[in-house]
């Protein structure tokens, strides 16, 4: 697991997680229960550190995971530290080269913004599932064609913005529906 | 392509950081003398965000799947029985 985690968690995401599971998570869970985590806080953490890898890896295909135990065990230290409001800040250089970072937004997205996403999800599944491939899973126009079967990457392409406008429209019109009903 | 897809690409391009500098410099012109291409560059970055949310929601539920797959599963039992003797019984 040293090279290219970018291209192992494209081809099979779900194995490269169980041998991430199989590796790190006894001393994960060993650090955590070290912090006052139980069971079901060191599972929940785990997860959530195997999220923020993930994300790392889609923003940044050249990041390579050498020593993936250490890796989730202080991205899950910090996760813990910020579920208990204890986080320290970082600023500056140290945040932007910080490895370990955490996105901002992680524990803390407005009470509105899940209210819409379980909205969204409602929107219509095969539309969401063409948006989360290309705006969370990183994958390419080429990628979304293959693997939902399209006959060309145009047709993929016009899709992606069919979808984005139906999720557009339907945000609108429960944004709207909400604002009267708190009016 | 229908302009409204286009213009939906060119924000999209605009906002992932894939316009040509000359392009980006010519965007942002233009954003800064036309407030309706400014709400619908507002509204696309929010859809963005929603989606990724959304994308980390639906992670989680696969990884409660493996999660339990691991746990429970006699495969596994060498990683239950570690977990065991770190939380006990």
């Amino acid at each position: 697991m040293t090279t290219s985690i970018y291209h192992r968690l494209q081809e099979n995401r779900e194995q490269v997680f169980r041998e991430l599971y199989r590796s790190s998570y006894p001393a994960v869970a060993k650090k955590l229960k070290g912090l006052g985590a139980r069971r079901e806080d060191a599972r929940d953490i785990f997860q959530d550190a195997l999220i923020v890898l993930y994300e790392k890896s889609r923003r940044d295909a050249s990041f390579r995971l050498d020593h993936p135990r250490a890796y989730l065990c202080e991205v899950s230290r910090r996760l813990w530290l910020r579920k208990q409001g204890s986080e320290l800040p970082l600023t500056g250089d140290d945040a932007n080269d910080d490895q370990f970072a955490i996105p901002a937004d992680f524990y803390a997205p407005p009470k509105s913004d899940r209210r819409l996403v379980r909205l969204l999800e409602r929107a219509g599944q095969k539309c969401l599932e063409i948006l989360q491939a290309f705006y969370y899973h990183e994958w390419s126009l080429g990628e979304i064609t293959r693997q939902f079967g399209y006959s060309s990457v145009r047709s993929a392409t016009v899709q992606k913005y069919k979808c984005l406008e139906k999720v557009r429209a339907y945000a609108h019109q429960k944004t709207e529906e909400h604002a009267k009903a708190m009016e | 392509m229908p302009k409204l897809w286009s213009n939906a690409r060119r924000i999209d391009r605009y906002l992932r950081d894939q316009l040509p500098a000359p392009q980006r410099r010519f965007f942002e012109y233009r954003l800064g003398q036309d407030s309706f291409l400014r709400k619908q560059v507002k509204t696309q970055r929010r859809l963005h965000q929603l989606i990724r949310l959304s994308g980390r929601r639906s992670l989680k539920r696969d990884l409660r799947r493996v999660h339990h797959d691991m746990m429970y599963c006699p495969e596994e039992s060498q990683l239950q029985r570690r977990i065991e003797q770190v939380f006990g019984g």
